[in-house]
């Protein structure tokens, strides 16, 4: 045909969105890492748990022989 | 105690309503110094403090009653706040600007006064007087930063970007972490294409307030600017969540959508722009260039005289200037869809430096009309930055539409902006 068509670009504005005030908003909290500590943590319940019944065994036994005693 | 202990001391009743109106119990604390009121008749306190509970019970006429007898009584700077707010509260903006303005002639040092009279005068579009007391707060006060940041915004607008960022430099000493400020740092660095800085600053603003829609709308804009569309986008439709009814935001995520290729949805959005807009001729404009672009020339033409339709309106309402590009590409769009001679810019075409010589490129939009063409304002804003003075000359005509909202005393309530409101995502 004829001639090309020229394309034409869009227009974008020049100025932005401004403020006037600075109002209060809410915001969001910003997210806090946690560190990963989800393999420790039942480790440490473990030792807790076993220290815990020799403890009680311990005890057991003792009242048992005191009882024999007497 | 003390009450029960020598119950005709007025000052005893006085501290025991204080306390709970600081406790919440407003209407004890009014029955309370209702009591003080009769062994005293003539204390402003009690009258003042009667009208602030009075607000806070949202009893507007009682308030302003007991509010104009302090007054009478004895005049202060705290009692024309409370009287002012409670206009505002009922949005009579003008009783309000009177009685700060009598405020203002009591006590004409006080920043607070001055600020907030300025930026009542800002939302009614008086820019003239807007900035005389922003400029006046800030000769008090020079690190104010709600002075700072209205006047720098009117800066801005006008085109006065470096003398804008030299006062966002003292506010931003001040206050580091508010995000409007860093919002207009950013805008000026905009308006002079640094691009690079103007991201950098809109990151930072962005990470203080990520709901807030004027800063995800400028990071769209400027990743447009900077061709990058994928970024835009993403910016883009944030900001529709916030802001669905703006036709702007449709027209910015069209011109990515087209620059990404995806021209259906481009012109869905379009649609949903010019749907939405009424006053912003560029929104047609740009369709019309996607049309035109597409070879739909007949719809290409509707959307042209769409955009005609609107900038005659402009026109005639407002000595707004356009920007020199959106005129040159309507010219040649309109000479290749052969409009002919209902040309809306054929005259300016002749003589495009014919009035206003000033170099800022002001956007015609409903939301944000510049100041741009008012050259006497334009002077004032550039004497004041140098001397802080300020010579008389005609006001501007336009409207800004946010609306302040003010903290009531003692404990600070915020109205809620119109634009917080989340809404589905549009879905392309």
């Amino acid at each position: 045909m004829a001639e090309m068509k020229s394309m034409f670009r869009e227009v974008l504005p020049k100025q932005g969105q401004l403020y006037v005030e600075d109002i209060p908003t809410m915001v969001l909290c910003k997210p806090i890492l946690l560190p990963l500590r989800f393999m420790t943590v039942p480790k440490l319940e473990k030792i807790q748990q076993t220290a815990q019944d020799t403890i009680r065994q311990q005890e057991m036994t003792e009242k048992e022989q005191q009882k024999i005693t007497h | 105690m003390c009450a029960v202990l020598s119950p005709q001391c007025a000052d005893n009743l006085k501290q025991v309503a204080r306390s709970l109106f600081l406790l919440g119990k407003h209407k004890a604390a009014i029955e309370v110094y209702n009591e003080a009121a009769k062994l005293n008749q003539k204390d402003w306190e009690i009258c003042h403090n009667l009208g602030v509970c009075y607000i806070y019970l949202k009893q507007f006429d009682k308030a302003q009653d007991q509010l104009l007898s302090a007054l009478h009584l004895n005049r202060h700077d705290l009692t024309y706040i409370m009287l002012g707010k409670i206009f505002l509260l009922k949005g009579d903006l003008d009783k309000a600007i009177e009685i700060y303005k009598k405020a203002v002639e009591f006590s004409p040092e006080n920043t607070e006064l001055l600020t907030t009279l300025g930026l009542l005068y800002l939302q009614l579009g008086i820019y003239q007087k807007a900035f005389e007391h922003l400029g006046n707060t800030l000769t008090y006060d020079p690190t104010n930063h709600k002075a700072i940041l209205a006047a720098g915004s009117m800066m801005q607008t006008h085109g006065d970007f470096d003398v804008a960022l030299t006062k966002y430099k003292v506010a931003a000493c001040g206050v580091t972490e508010s995000p409007p400020l860093w919002n207009n740092i950013a805008m000026c660095f905009f308006g002079k294409k640094k691009y690079v800085a103007a991201i950098s600053c809109l990151k930072r603003a962005n990470y203080l307030a990520p709901l807030e829609w004027k800063i995800l709308y400028n990071l769209g804009l400027v990743h447009l600017t900077m061709q990058q569309y994928a970024s835009a986008f993403h910016f883009l439709s944030a900001a529709i969540n916030f802001q669905p009814k703006m036709g702007e935001l449709y027209m910015l995520l069209a011109v990515a959508l087209t620059n990404l290729e995806d021209t259906e949805n481009a012109k869905r959005a379009y649609e949903e722009a010019v749907r939405l807009d009424k006053c912003n001729p560029l929104v047609n404009l740009n369709y019309a260039v996607l049309l035109y672009n597409q070879g739909e020339k007949r719809d290409a033409l509707a959307q042209y005289q769409e955009m005609e339709k609107k900038v005659n309106l402009l026109k005639y309402s407002s000595s707004l200037e356009f920007d020199p590009e959106m005129m040159e590409v309507a010219q040649k769009l309109g000479a290749a869809l052969q409009v002919g001679e209902a040309l809306v810019w054929t005259k300016p075409v002749k003589d495009p430096k014919s009035k206003h010589q000033t170099a800022s490129t002001s956007k015609a939009t409903c939301f944000q009309q510049p100041l741009g063409s008012n050259q006497a304002l334009g002077q004032a804003m550039s004497s004041a930055a140098t001397y802080g003075k300020l010579p008389s000359g005609a006001g501007g005509t336009s409207q800004l539409t946010k609306p302040p909202s003010l903290p009531l005393e003692p404990e600070p309530t915020m109205e809620a902006q119109p634009a917080e409101a989340s809404a589905q995502t549009r879905e392309k």
